[in-house]
């Protein structure tokens, strides 16, 4: 899946789940998810949960920390790189299995 | 932000008191001295705060009706007075009782429901009031080796205090008294629900004090005969991660106190978010109040 996928799927759930009301086109890789969306620090809880949901991906405690969520750009890094991490352990996994 | 126009007022004074020489004094006479101390200071204190202790009769005839007595009403009020002041001298010398000493002193029951909503592996909300005995809970979760956090507010300034307070006795408060222990997170901080969710993803457990509104997401509910605006982004929080909700109550100070976990609350579904908060704070707000009349000289806010 490309950066931007990942982008457009985000911003997917944003519009979805959290019933957020902006125009798509109007986003910006440094759009900052406060000021651009108005998120609030509830509201980027509620953004995990659909993220986790759409990606079905899980977001560990440790990385719940507002460097990740400050703008589209770090999100939609981090969340590609989660990707990349989690099939990366399925494979791992499933290499043990055969063997 | 709101300033006063006066420098100085007589509670200044009190304050100033409380916090240099009484602080001091406290941390150096036996424990027992500062107690008998304390409960001096409450007779003293319920017997000159008339106005306050009028504000605490009308509050209490309001929530508790026409079936409590007059007499009933007044003895309560004095025992708010006495309550609320044996904590303030409790908070100065709490930490220095040893664990088990304190854990003696208390009584906690229901620790079962708290243990089994701990199982389900999606951390706890303690939902509670201001009550004497908070500071008290805390100690016991942290002695037990349960992680947890309140969530507290930044000083901000009292349009009924003086310059003075508002600039140098209030933040100094909060530094020396408030903030000992553990780090508190700020209900104004960016992070307060990232910090939230990472303590309940680790199956700890975060402390809700239902009786402030100390959030931007409000709901007004009916609350103890008149209206209150009551905190409701918990609930957010709840509905997207499914983190149970235990009442708990902690009452009385270090020489003996009881905590008291309830069952969890069984929360109403809903399809929406909006439609969950709306049905289960009404829920939660009940339990409050049933838990103020329970002990209604012990709750701080009244």
């Amino acid at each position: 899946m490309s950066i931007e996928d990942v982008k457009d799927r985000i911003v997917e759930v944003m519009i979805r789940e959290l019933e957020l009301t902006f125009n798509p086109d109007e986003v910006n890789s440094t759009s900052r998810l406060d000021d651009l969306f108005g998120m609030d620090s509830i509201t980027i809880t509620e953004l995990i949960i659909g993220i986790e949901k759409e990606f079905n991906i899980k977001i560990p405690a440790e990385d719940l920390s507002v460097e990740i969520f400050q703008d589209l750009k770090t999100l939609t890094e981090y969340v590609k790189k989660r990707l990349h991490d989690e099939t990366t352990m399925y494979r791992e996994g499933q290499d043990k299995t055969q063997c | 932000m709101t300033t006063s126009n006066r420098f100085f007022s007589l509670r200044d004074i009190g304050i100033f008191f409380y916090l240099i020489p009484f602080r001091m004094a406290a941390s150096v006479l036996p424990i027992g001295a500062i107690r008998f101390f304390g409960l001096l200071m409450g007779h003293v204190y319920s017997a000159l705060a008339y106005k306050r202790k009028r504000r605490i009769q009308l509050r209490l005839r309001t929530a508790l009706g026409n079936s409590t007595t007059n007499d009933e009403i007044m003895e309560l009020s004095r025992r708010c007075l006495l309550n609320a002041v044996a904590c303030h001298v409790d908070a100065l010398i709490l930490n220095r009782i040893g664990t088990q000493a304190l854990l003696g002193n208390g009584k906690v029951s229901g620790l079962e429901h708290f243990k089994n909503a701990l199982l389900k592996g999606k951390g706890v909300l303690l939902i509670t009031g201001h009550f004497t005995g908070l500071k008290m809970v805390s100690r016991f979760l942290h002695e037990s080796g349960y992680p947890h956090f309140g969530i507290v507010k930044r000083h901000a300034d009292d349009p009924g205090a003086s310059w003075l307070e508002n600039r140098y006795l209030s933040p100094y408060w909060s530094k020396v008294i408030d903030r000992t222990g553990h780090a508190p997170v700020f209900v104004e901080d960016k992070d307060v629900g990232l910090r939230i969710m990472k303590r309940l993803r680790e199956n700890g457990i975060v402390i809700i004090s239902l009786d402030v509104p100390f959030s931007q997401h409000l709901l007004t509910r009916p609350f103890l005969g008149s209206e209150q605006a009551f905190p409701v982004g918990f609930l957010r929080i709840v509905y997207a991660t499914g983190a149970a909700v235990v009442p708990m109550v902690g009452i009385g100070n270090s020489s003996a106190f009881t905590i008291c976990f309830e069952e969890a609350v069984n929360l109403r579904e809903a399809a929406r978010k909006d439609e969950f908060v709306e049905k289960n704070i009404d829920i939660l707000v009940k339990i409050l109040e049933s838990q103020i009349l329970k002990e209604p000289s012990h709750w701080l806010l009244i």
